[in-house]
């Protein structure tokens, strides 16, 4: 057990999270629409970048990309790429068009263009989705804690999921967004350490020999960030299509779009996220190709092998940021797949069905119960570890269909009929193709979900909406019109 | 090593961010939009 990075870190997490949790919370207006769940419309820009980079920097950067760099090399970067063009896609459209609508779900986006049937489909299957994330978030924050201190995954589950609660439920996205901002400053300090410490501890002070290992061996593509075609085509391009389609149209992406200041606060924010983000993605690279030429290290599987390495190698304090840096990426997670399903849950759920006249207060009330409910059930299940990760590529091919019905009603054609058909078949097909053997009945069984979700949405809402009525495009529309002018 | 798998990435990452910014700014100038 290494007590004294553990306590060091949680001291850092506890100040920093009820510092400033305290400091928003002292000047949060509570009555004004919006201030719980999106911090009343006003969030600058460096707190929208950083908030962007790190809703979708979490455990599968860290843990995920030291394991895929052992068995692919530096083409693993690609997961990190795939990122980059989900904040492109977010920052340059979908994020316009939630935060230019003034929504406060993407639920009420598609109740507007669909209808109410659409908007409860979404907004259930949207919240499990992102839950399903947090559980995995939770998970991890236990086993980064574990590999790096010694602690039981079951205690870090639970410590971490407690300083997760805190992160969101004291201010709401406020508290988040600046919180964000602190923690990707330690996030880079830490990586930059680390990374410069390792290379010290390395012969010459450098990473040549682990560039070395790998030529000799023959293995000169695992220095390649470009990798193969078929690694272009079977990793870098599913990862493209599966992440920008499911987390494109997210609410756990989109409520920073939303609390953003304007539309031009979102577009500027691209320049600063998109880097921050992707680059994280550089240094886990390179921590996982020189795991792998160490052999004590090597020796431990791809698994704990970078994680172990570093509490080795690095002098304890430089070990203390590290953690810090990596907890900065998994809460910041954890923080929005938690607060984003309550967000639903109390606008599309508790407000939309149960109580139209809700009062402010009263949603944000219902918003922290739900942030705390679903929080506890994650750090429950987290802790009995099942294999969350496995179900990544299924729970993601959910959300294709919205992101396409999205698009399709807000510059082609409405029509409810349409959206619930597309919905339901592309739902259906992608639980046939993950419990199954149809897959490899057909012999299609290294087709990840997000293709086959994307082809079923194409083909029946793009026959549907050729062959029968619809209402025009909800952009050029009566009402989207009138809405603008009264604006 | 570092500084490679550095610049390289960097560059695809910037060069997607300008491609989706020109796209944005063309299909913004569109008389339909």
């Amino acid at each position: 057990m290494r007590y004294g990075i553990l306590a060091a870190v949680i001291i850092y997490e506890i100040v920093v999270i009820f510092g400033i949790g305290w400091w928003v919370s002292r000047n949060h207006k509570k009555d004004e629409a919006g201030a719980f769940a999106l911090a009343g419309r006003d969030l600058p820009l460096g707190v929208v970048a950083a908030t962007m980079a790190l809703t979708v920097l979490g455990t599968a950067h860290i843990l995920g990309v030291f394991e895929m760099t052992w068995f692919m090399g530096a083409s693993a970067i690609w997961f990190s790429i795939a990122h980059v063009v989900l904040l492109v896609v977010v920052c340059l459209s979908t994020g316009l068009w939630v935060r230019r609508l003034e929504v406060t779900t993407v639920p009420e986006l598609l109740e507007r263009m669909y209808g109410k049937g659409t908007r409860l489909l979404v907004s259930c299957v949207m919240a499990a989705v992102i839950w399903g994330i947090l559980t995995l978030e939770t998970q991890g924050i236990g086993i980064v804690l574990s590999s790096m201190t010694g602690w039981s995954i079951k205690n870090g589950a639970i410590v971490g999921g407690i300083l997760g609660i805190f992160y969101v439920v004291l201010a709401g996205m406020k508290e988040v967004g600046w919180i964000n901002l602190v923690n990707a400053v330690i996030m880079y300090i830490g990586l930059v350490l680390a990374t410069v410490f390792l290379a010290f501890k390395l012969p010459g002070g450098n990473f040549d020999t682990v560039a070395n290992f790998y030529t000799d061996a023959g293995e000169g593509f695992m220095l390649n960030i470009v990798g193969s075609t078929e690694i272009l085509i079977t990793f870098a391009l599913a990862n493209i299509v599966s992440v920008t389609f499911c987390q494109g149209i997210s609410q756990m992406l989109l409520q920073t779009c939303m609390s953003a200041k304007s539309e031009q606060t979102i577009k500027k924010a691209l320049w600063i996220a998109a880097p921050v983000n992707g680059l994280f993605g550089v240094f886990a690279v390179v921590i996982g190709l020189t795991a792998k030429t160490l052999p004590e290290f090597s020796a431990l599987g791809p698994k704990v092998a970078a994680t172990t390495m570093m509490v080795e190698l690095l002098p304890g304090w430089v070990c203390v940021v590290l953690l810090a840096s990596f907890l900065a990426a998994i809460l910041s997670t954890f923080a929005m797949t938690s607060l984003t399903p309550a967000t639903i849950f109390a606008v599309d759920i508790y407000k939309n069905l149960f109580n139209p006249n809700a009062t402010e207060q009263q949603v944000t009330t219902v918003t922290r119960i739900a942030i705390i409910i679903l929080s506890v059930i994650a750090m429950a299940i987290a802790a009995f570890l099942p294999p969350i990760l496995s179900a990544i590529n299924w729970l993601f091919a959910w959300l294709v269909p919205v992101f396409w019905l999205v698009v399709f009603g807000l510059f082609w054609k409405r029509s409810a009929k349409t959206a619930i058909a597309t919905l339901l078949a592309s739902w259906i097909i992608n639980s046939i193709w993950s419990f199954t053997s149809l897959p490899a009945a057909i012999n299609m069984a290294d087709i990840p979900n997000g293709y086959v979700t994307l082809v079923v949405t194409f083909v029946v809402a793009v026959i549907m909406n050729l062959g029968g009525g619809g209402k025009p495009a909800y952009f050029k529309s009566e009402e989207y019109l009138l809405t603008k002018k009264v604006g | 090593m570092f500084w490679s798998i550095f610049i390289k990435s960097f560059i695809i990452m910037m060069a997607i961010v300008a491609i989706g910014q020109v796209i944005a700014t063309i299909s913004a100038k569109k008389p339909s939009q």
